[in-house]
């Protein structure tokens, strides 16, 4: 994906996986507030994606297109399924699987920018 | 001291977040460029099921579902060991990446690290908790 949407996601995803990570070495069960954060997390990759379709649709062809519709698809279920565990289990370590899935959302954000490059003219693929 | 039986939960979810992510990685590999890397992308595709497997399996209390977890967890970390050995050893064995090779690097080592995880929490988490 773009830049500014790659630098949008993944500090979104790390102030989650931040915020998180204290709330769960302080011992706590993810507040409502932390789940919050994460759907707001959520919109920003919800949007991302949605640019990135766009963005397809409008005639952009990265180097590999399937991989690049294949994280457009896994990225978006991440949060909702950490999201799931930290509310099942009340526990601090329901809490840390929020870091988790925020700190794999700046992953997949840095993975999306580099597959969203389109394909070098020279390598002839 | 047992292990906290939450600490299990959080690490089926991140067995389940490498499940996603080996599954997205072996479908698009074997549906676009199979004959490229044939060993690397089978591997891909054996360790999504492993992933799925434990992270399935380690969210149950029952005994079936410990052997396969206990299963899932040693055949992931032989595995990681084996094929990141190899793939130190004999690159030209893997001419594309799989998720365990170089021990997970690509991956930073949670792939190596996972499975000794669910190894510790298995062995000392041996009660099943009351459902």
């Amino acid at each position: 994906m773009t830049t500014t949407w790659t630098i949008a996601v993944a500090v979104a995803g790390l102030l989650l996986a931040g915020v998180a990570g204290v709330v769960a070495l302080l011992r706590r069960a993810a507040p409502l507030a932390l789940l919050g954060l994460s759907a707001a997390v959520e919109a920003v990759v919800l949007a991302a994606v949605g640019a990135c379709v766009v963005g397809l649709l409008t005639g952009h062809r990265p180097a590999s297109t399937a991989t690049l519709i294949g994280y457009l698809i896994g990225a978006p279920l991440v949060l909702p399924f950490a999201a799931a565990v930290a509310v099942e289990e009340r526990t601090r370590w329901g809490t840390a699987a929020l870091t988790a899935g925020g700190v794999a959302v700046a992953v997949l954000a840095a993975r999306l920018h580099q597959v969203w490059q389109p394909a070098l003219p020279a390598a002839g693929l | 001291m047992p292990a906290a039986p939450g600490a299990g939960r959080l690490i089926a979810a991140l067995y389940a977040l490498f499940a996603l992510a080996a599954t997205g990685r072996a479908v698009v590999q074997i549906a676009t460029r199979f004959s490229a890397a044939p060993l690397a992308y089978t591997l891909t595709a054996v360790a999504a099921v492993i992933y799925l497997v434990a992270a399935w399996a380690l969210t149950r209390t029952s005994a079936v579902s410990r052997r396969l977890a206990w299963a899932a967890c040693t055949i992931e970390l032989v595995g990681v060991v084996c094929v990141g050995t190899l793939s130190l050893a004999t690159p030209s064995l893997f001419p594309d990446d799989t998720v365990w090779s170089r021990y997970g690097s690509g991956y930073g080592y949670v792939p190596l690290i996972l499975p000794v995880a669910g190894l510790v929490w298995l062995a000392r988490h041996r009660q099943a908790p009351p459902s």
